[in-house]
């Protein structure tokens, strides 16, 4: 049974933003909201700066789905956490709970160019996320599904694009078995590093949950 | 053994808030760590992963708000306190308060006049000061039956008429909610203006609440003003205290459009949740002793007047300064 | 006392102490589970993946998609550097 993940590798992010874009366009993201962004850490400090491209990770344990009160998450057989904005009420707790700060809102972030009229009331609208490419409850690949949550790849049997495009391959989404695989011939080669940034927040301490991680940071 | 825990875990939350401060300064030592590590030990980036654990804001191409901040730990805090004691010891308050109430009143049974009532009436409240209790009533709980249907309808009502029609009464309830909200805090203003004279704490009071068990079972009347100690301790505790904590943190949850960041609004949930779930259990008491709880109450509020028997048992320095 | 009142009472106390038993287990963090069942994933419906023309049923859509997440790795992929 695959289990989607996704990994970063702060070694080859290059900050080119290829996978924001990437996203934003397959999904046709409204105004505002980034389902993926790029950090960059230290930036400009020449030897000290990294860059990181994160998105909703699909936790293990997730906190969105603990919270939300109207349990509008599931989660699918592969491990991704899915929402039904059909459900949601706006208000913003998953927001709250996430780690990563991966749900966002149409109307809340104001300071995005667009920002409706509605903003003054801080009215949120139906929450967004990353959806691993995988859709949401309508039938998959139906125009319904597509314009409230995306493409649905998944069905397609590819995986999410922003990893598939990643020039230098520091951004990995899949099967976590597989990845971790990847990852670790890729230590090897190196000869040091091993620290795949997030997955212990994600995913737990190895062995914790059923899923597996190489190593935690 | 919960308790600790609790206070634990505010304590951290609230660390979160003042940490973004220090997290800059912080990271500026990070880079510099980093690039010392880079040179001795290249591909060792535990600096910058610790630097990220602060949870300060980086640079990012993305708009937002915290879009630079990589990842922040306290939403589990909050996510462990709110699904934690909050529901838990909220709930059981909820359910225990109501009960004991019923026990009570089974028990001792409505307070009673002692002296017939003289059908000659005094005016207990202006038309002004129950338009302002009844706006305030009515709005409080409006938003203590929105607010509960948000806490505790995933397990309440999501197994009775399912996720979608519990998401309906859900997006009602939180619009609802949100608006009735600033509305509650400008009638508890109004309130506060209105009823503040009469509810100045007295030296009497103090005997009135030493004797408070005989004169809540009904074994004794002691003389007050207008508000005996009771009363005067819903007013100041309830409606000026409460009301204050449960409106400031509602605003800064109603209104997130001030760049907020999610350690506030977490902050400002929890003393929500909290502030109201007490605010509800205490507000309990006083429907209960302003409507069955005691003989000619309610229709004081209502009519505005009271018997003169009433008056003189209940509130008899009051009654005395209005018929002097 | 009457009988009526003390059993009326009993009653009471047991109710409440139903209640707070209820709400004890039923208020805990629902489980995160995975299960898939009736065509809903805990309650909320949703279409596998590899249900559709595409697949072949659910074996050949994990095969296909362990492909593709292999194909990732530059030093193994095939016909790749
Ligand atoms: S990353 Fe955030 S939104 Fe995604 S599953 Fe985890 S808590 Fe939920
Ligand atoms: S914003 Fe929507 S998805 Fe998020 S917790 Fe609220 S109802 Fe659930």
């Amino acid at each position: 049974m695959a289990r989607m993940k996704f990994l970063c590798d702060a070694e080859r992010c290059i900050e080119c933003n290829a996978c924001v874009t990437a996203c934003k366009n397959e999904h046709e993201v409204p105004w505002g909201i980034n389902r993926r962004r790029v950090v960059t850490i230290n930036d400009g400090q020449v030897g000290a700066e990294k860059s990181m491209s994160v998105a909703c990770m699909h936790c293990s344990d997730a906190p969105c789905m603990a919270v939300c009160p109207v349990d509008c998450f599931y989660k699918t057989e592969d491990g991704v956490v899915l929402h039904d904005k059909d459900l949601c009420i706006g208000c913003g707790y998953c927001f709250y709970a996430c780690p990563f700060g991966a749900p966002q809102f149409p109307a809340s972030n104001a300071s995005a160019p667009g920002g409706q009229a509605t903003d003054w009331f801080g009215a949120r609208g139906k929450m967004d996320k990353c959806t691993f490419c995988a859709g949401g409850p309508e039938e998959n690949g139906s125009e319904a599904e597509f314009s409230k949550y995306g493409r649905n790849r998944l069905s397609e049997g590819k995986l999410p694009l922003c990893a598939e495009m990643c020039s230098t391959k520091a951004l990995l989404g899949g099967d976590g078995d597989v990845l971790a695989d990847i990852y670790r011939e890729r230590v090897t080669v190196r000869g040091k590093g091993a620290e795949v940034w997030g997955w212990g927040t994600a995913y737990g301490k190895p062995g914790q949950q059923s899923d597996t991680a190489t190593s935690d940071k | 053994m919960v308790t600790p825990k609790l206070f634990l875990t505010t304590w951290l939350l609230l660390c979160s808030v003042l940490g973004g401060a220090v997290a800059t300064a912080v990271a500026d030592d990070a880079a510099q760590k980093q690039v010392r590590r880079q040179a001795e030990q290249p591909l060792n980036n535990a600096p910058v992963w610790r630097a990220v654990r602060y949870g300060a804001e980086h640079s990012t191409q993305a708009t937002g708000r915290e879009a630079g901040v990589l990842i922040q730990s306290a939403g589990e805090t909050w996510r462990q306190i709110r699904n934690g004691p909050i529901t838990l010891y909220g709930g059981l308050l909820l359910i225990l308060v109501p009960i004991s109430i019923g026990l009570f009143y089974q028990w001792k049974g409505p307070l009673k006049l002692n002296g017939h009532p003289t059908g000659r009436l005094v005016q207990r409240f202006s038309y002004w000061e129950r338009l302002i209790h009844w706006s305030v009533a009515i709005t409080f709980v409006i938003l203590a039956v929105t607010g509960i249907l948000m806490l505790f309808g995933r397990y309440v009502l999501i197994p009775l008429i399912g996720h979608g029609g519990f998401a309906w009464f859900a997006q009602i309830s939180k619009n609802v909610h949100n608006l009735v909200g600033p509305l509650f805090i400008a009638a508890v203003a109004c309130m506060f203006v209105m009823f503040v004279r009469d509810n100045v704490w007295h030296s009497i009071d103090w005997q009135w609440l030493k004797k408070a068990p005989q004169v809540l079972s009904g074994k004794t009347h002691v003389p007050s003003g207008k508000y005996n100690a009771a009363e005067k301790g819903w007013f100041w505790g309830g409606v000026a205290l409460l009301g204050l904590v449960v409106g400031i943190s509602g605003l800064i949850l109603d209104f997130p459009n001030f760049e907020q960041t999610r350690a506030t609004m977490q902050v400002a949930h929890v003393v929500h949740g909290v502030g109201a779930l007490i605010f509800v259990a205490a507000s309990l008491g006083h429907i209960y002793m302003g409507t069955i709880g005691t003989e000619g109450a309610y229709a004081g509020m209502r009519t505005g007047y009271v018997d003169e028997t009433w008056a003189k048992e209940h509130h008899e320095l009051w009654f005395k300064e209005v018929n002097s | 006392m009457s009988n009526a009142i003390i059993v009326k009472r009993i009653l009471a106390v047991l109710f409440a102490a139903s209640l707070a038993v209820v709400f004890q287990t039923g208020c805990s963090e629902p489980s995160q589970g995975l299960e898939y069942r009736d065509g809903r994933y805990a309650g909320k419906p949703d279409t596998p993946n590899w249900q559709g023309d595409a697949f072949d049923g659910k074996r050949n859509w994990e095969k296909e998609i362990k492909r593709r997440t292999k194909l990732q790795s530059e030093y193994t992929r095939p016909g790749g550097a």
